[in-house]
């Protein structure tokens, strides 16, 4: 059984990490068409069908193989254009995976090319809802009804004033996640949007705002780091912090669907 | 080529690197589905139980707003 981490160009010869997916599980490459498949040749009382269905209800050792698989995609990094595959792609024979590499040798160039000479980097914005109100709060405020001195309408304004001042806040996180994500965007070959992370899966004590992924050429990433900075040096301020991560394989810009969901899915099929 | 500085190196073993780790490990990356393939739908199982953590509604809708604004290139 084998355990599939990433396809490159060309051919991908070692050195490799000592460890594979697994403690003591070497890597290997396979060459087929003109492409490279990184795999690991796996024990079936892992990964068999049965095995791997329990494990994968443990976190922490989705989490120990997530770091290992991961820690294998890295080691490609330097020397190759590296299509990364999905966490736990697993073939029975070597002849199956040669068989869906034959297959789909021509949407697997495509976006290798595509990806070629770039990587993924990770831009994070988080904003502190304090320090945000704090500055809304300090600009001046023509719209804030004027409070008349009569009790009742006393409250009223007040619920009003607050009202205006979360949308205000609201607008201000709009704009800098838009502003942001559109300069970064200037930066990269491709951009998006990935998921925003709650507070549980970040672990920090303010929110998320944008979750922007970039593929930048590698000539680019002093740009994008001084545009990070520019956009800090801009925002911070007013409470907004910018974390940047990478590089990373381009997760986000190789999300090939190919298999055979192709005729019941053509949305999943293919981009 | 001009001698770039060393890139920052993802948080390894720190949350956001673990959250990042898995959402693109387990939410992303080529799906290569044949007939001698095991089964990886334990994987998308897992990263749907997992995707609950992974956005929360409020922001979320806040991205979405976001992203429909620029259209991705």
């Amino acid at each position: 059984m084998f355990y599939v981490y990433a396809i490159i160009s060309g051919s991908g010869n070692g050195p490799f990490p000592e460890d594979g997916i697994l403690p003591g599980i070497a890597i290997n490459s396979v060459k087929c068409c003109g492409l490279t498949a990184i795999i690991s040749s796996v024990p079936a009382d892992v990964f068999g069908e049965n095995a791997l269905r329990g494990l994968l209800e443990d976190t922490a050792w989705i989490k120990a193989r997530a770091i290992a698989h991961e820690r294998v995609v890295a080691s490609l990094m330097p020397r190759h254009t590296v299509l990364p595959l999905k966490f736990c792609t697993l073939f029975e024979h070597l002849d199956g995976l040669a068989v869906m590499i034959e297959r789909h040798r021509e949407a697997l160039e495509t976006t290798l090319s595509e990806i070629h000479g770039a990587w993924e980097w990770a831009v994070k914005l988080f904003h502190d809802p304090i320090r945000l109100r704090q500055w809304i709060e300090s600009l001046p405020q023509a719209e804030l009804t004027a409070a008349s001195g009569r009790p009742g309408t006393e409250f009223f304004a007040r619920k009003q004033n607050e009202r205006l001042l979360v949308a205000q806040m609201d607008a201000a996180i709009d704009q800098c996640a838009q502003e942001s994500h559109q300069r970064l965007s200037q930066m990269a070959r491709a951009a998006a949007t990935a998921s925003l992370q709650s507070k549980a899966l970040h672990g920090r004590k303010d929110e998320m705002a944008l979750n922007g992924v970039y593929l930048v050429a590698e000539g680019c990433e002093m740009a994008l780091r001084n545009c990070v900075q520019a956009l800090a040096a801009t925002h911070a301020p007013h409470g907004f912090e910018f974390v940047l991560t990478g590089p990373w394989a381009p997760y986000n810009f190789t999300r090939l669907h190919l298999g055979e969901t192709t005729e019941a899915d053509p949305a999943a099929a293919g981009r | 080529m001009e001698k770039l500085p060393k890139p920052t190196p993802p948080q390894r073993g720190g949350e956001i690197e673990l959250a990042d780790l898995v959402d693109r490990l387990l939410g992303k990356g080529v799906v290569l589905w044949g007939e001698a393939t095991i089964s990886v739908a334990g994987v998308d199982l897992v990263y749907l139980g997992l995707k609950v953590l992974l956005a929360s509604t409020d922001t979320a809708d806040r991205m979405r707003n976001a992203a429909s604004n620029h259209t991705e290139s």
